[in-house]
């Protein structure tokens, strides 16, 4: 394993059930145990109030708040806006990727994803946040 | 490429133009399109996929996204990444073959399997005896099924296989798969390459496509 995975946690809004499986799946396959899911946009920003996950899986159909309304939560609040989000999302026009990533998103994937490719992805992003983290911190931004 | 005849049969209760419909309905072709496809098929609804491709409306990736799509189940082009070495003890290699599918992995109660039709309520139903455990489906195209089933239980060659999965997968229970004869109103036929499970009111018309009932 790369990186040091046990001090990492990851916040997944997604409402497929199924989907959250796949993601969970990918996560594990990391080492990563931390994994907390929800499928309703209103409690993604609560959620990582209290939790402080180290990377949100965000998908943009969501319902009670959609995906861009939660980025833009979350980006708003000190005590999530660092909090790093990768978009998942099933939409796949230039408009609505531009959106994202200028609501602050740092990566945008389109399903249907390569899933190795993304495990990959938050294997990469994951390795690197940890070199930039203290020891002390407990992997926590 | 193999007839696409599983998202069209009737094992999921479905009838034969159902397949054109639902890609009607989810956009990934024009009414106009599809009626095209029907005329150039003199009618054989079930080879609409085939005619749809050759005519250039459409692809096969997107025919399966189009499924995915209308049965709310997750699509994807490659199935590498979701599976490890243990999903290969959650069905026998013959079951897998037989039944099309990929087991993939298992978390909770829950089995992740990948197949072409996820409509196929039979097949589903099996797969949860067999394993019992809930079965959740993910599509993809029936090429890769195979590609991944070969790579699953016929070597390691070539394939990214992640070994060190703590998560814990089932063994396969001895559960007898409940024949066609015994569901209600279904039979099995053949074309001699597969089977599909039908209403037993489609046989003549599955007889005109080259099936033939299994006894």
């Amino acid at each position: 394993m790369g990186f040091d995975a046990v001090h990492h946690n990851v916040l997944v809004c997604e409402d497929d059930p199924a989907m959250v499986r796949i993601f969970q799946f990918l996560l594990r396959q990391q080492g990563i145990r931390g994994v907390i899911t929800t499928g309703n946009g209103e409690q993604v920003a609560p959620l990582a109030r209290q939790h402080k996950p180290s990377l949100i899986l965000l998908d943009l159909m969501l319902p009670g708040k959609d995906g861009l309304g939660v980025l833009q939560e979350l980006k708003a609040n000190d005590e999530t806006r660092l909090i790093p989000v990768i978009v998942v999302s099933g939409k796949e026009s230039n408009e609505q990727v531009h959106q994202a990533m200028m609501a602050g998103a740092i990566d945008y994937v389109i399903k249907p994803f390569e899933p190795m490719e993304l495990g990959m992805r938050i294997q990469t992003f994951l390795d690197t946040l940890n070199t930039e983290i203290a020891p002390d911190t407990g992997g926590m931004l | 490429m193999p007839p696409l005849s599983p998202f069209s049969s009737g094992s999921s209760g479905h009838k034969r133009s159902n397949l054109g419909e639902v890609l009607v309905e989810v956009g990934v072709i024009s009414p106009e399109q599809f009626h095209q496809a029907l005329t150039s098929a003199s009618g054989a609804e079930n080879d609409i996929a085939k005619w749809l491709i050759d005519l250039g409306f459409t692809t096969e990736e997107k025919i399966m996204k189009g499924i995915g799509i209308k049965a709310k189940v997750p699509y994807f082009t490659s199935l590498e990444g979701l599976y490890t070495a243990e999903s290969s003890n959650i069905i026998s290699e013959e079951l897998a073959r037989r039944l099309q599918v990929v087991p993939l992995f298992r978390i909770d109660n829950v089995v992740t399997v990948a197949m072409v039709n996820p409509l196929d309520v039979y097949t589903i139903d099996a797969l949860s005896k067999t394993t019992g455990y809930r079965i959740d489906p993910v599509v993809c195209m029936r090429s890769t099924i195979f590609e991944t089933i070969n790579k699953l239980y016929g070597g390691w060659e070539g394939s990214q296989i992640i070994s060190e999965t703590p998560i814990q997968m089932p063994m396969e229970k001895s559960i007898e798969i409940p024949t066609a004869s015994q569901k209600s109103g279904t039979i099995a036929v053949t074309n001699g390459t597969e089977t599909l499970y039908i209403d037993a009111a489609d046989e003549a018309d599955a007889a005109k496509d080259g099936y033939r009932r299994v006894e």
